[in-house]
């Protein structure tokens, strides 16, 4: 799961995360970032690097 | 002291304080980050969960979600509650959080007793739950402020500079500065160097390592400073700044008091 908000700042940044994963399938992650306002380069590299395994780990239930 | 309003809006301020020195600035931004308080979960009880993610996991991500309130002074700090820190109404807001899968569990899904509290954010994902799994949660929030815990800290991003002044002197006008320059302060003008938007100046100095004539000099003015102060969302950063200063005020006034007494 994304984490809620930047590690680095505090900022919030969890509450884009859905739009930002179904946007940058067709746009370049950098213009989603910033039309999402996400600003700090610490913010935006909770988005850019995050891998989600949730659906992974659901099978070794 | 003086202070000029740069850009306002709900979450973030910039403006610049001048006749002041670095350590109220700092003290300021210090305030805004540690010493408001606010609304957070602050303990739970997991009565159902069958996620994928582990019990802790969850409460650290329930916490960390900021919440506004409507009037913020109704509440006290558990430490200074007339219940004596046991937990009431005063200090105290519960909450309930149930809901099964399949489908995401939101900021928006907890439920508070109070109808002046709610998330800041209503898309929060806390968690995604399979066909059947579970999630039933209750607990509450209390008040404190930042140097508890970050999920307290008001502001975020908080920071200041002193305020740059560029003297350009014997130009020739080759552009390298205005090429160089990160945050586009510089522009040519009638064969010569000028500096535009000075408050973006981040004050690196590059500009002047690659002027060859030596012409161009970025002089930090000491005594004003550009703050800029963000919320988590839980409050308008006006009332944070607004809070913080007041904060400053008290304990100054505390300080005299004491001072007072000793002599
Ligand atoms: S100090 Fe840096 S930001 Fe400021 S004008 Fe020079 S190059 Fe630009
Ligand atoms: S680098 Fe120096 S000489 Fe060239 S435009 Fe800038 S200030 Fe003028
Ligand atoms: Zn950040
Ligand atoms: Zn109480």
């Amino acid at each position: 799961m994304i984490p809620v908000r930047c590690f680095s700042c505090g900022k919030v940044i969890s509450h884009v995360w859905e739009e930002y994963r179904e946007r940058i399938k067709s746009e370049p992650p950098g213009k989603v970032l910033d039309d999402l306002g996400i600003e700090s380069y610490c913010c935006r590299r909770m988005l850019l690097s995050h891998v989600e395994i949730v659906d992974t780990l659901r099978r070794y239930q | 002291m003086k202070v000029e309003l740069i850009q306002l809006e709900e979450d973030r301020i910039r403006f610049l304080l001048s006749g002041a020195t670095a350590a109220f600035a700092n003290g300021l931004r210090r305030a805004c980050m540690s010493e408001v308080p606010t609304l957070a979960i602050d303990e739970i009880s997991l009565y159902d969960n069958t996620s994928v993610l582990f019990d802790e996991q969850i409460g650290l991500r329930i916490g960390m979600i900021p919440l506004q309130v409507e009037d913020l002074d109704l509440f006290s700090e558990p430490e200074e509650c007339q219940c004596g820190g046991e937990g009431c109404p005063g200090c105290r807001v519960d909450f309930m959080l149930s809901v099964e899968g399949p489908g995401m569990v939101y900021s928006r899904d907890l439920q508070f007793t109070d109808p002046g509290v709610k998330p800041a954010f209503d898309k929060i994902p806390i968690v995604i739950l399979g066909e059947g799994e579970k999630l039933v949660i209750e607990g509450y929030a209390t008040k404190h402020a930042g140097r508890e815990h970050s999920k307290w800290q008001s502001g975020t991003l908080c920071g200041y500079k002193n305020l740059p002044t560029i003297e350009i002197g014997d130009c020739s006008g080759c552009g390298k500065c205005v090429e160089v320059c990160p945050r586009k302060v510089l522009v040519l003008e009638d064969g010569r160097a000028k500096a535009t938007n000075i408050l973006e100046c981040s004050l690196c100095k590059l500009c002047i390592e690659e002027c060859d004539a030596g012409a161009i000099k970025v002089v930090p003015v000491l005594d004003s400073f550009v703050l800029s102060i963000e919320t988590s969302g839980c409050m308008p950063v006006k009332e944070l700044v607004a809070r913080a200063s007041d904060g400053i005020r008290k304990r100054a006034e505390t300080l005299d008091r004491k001072l007072a007494e000793l002599s």
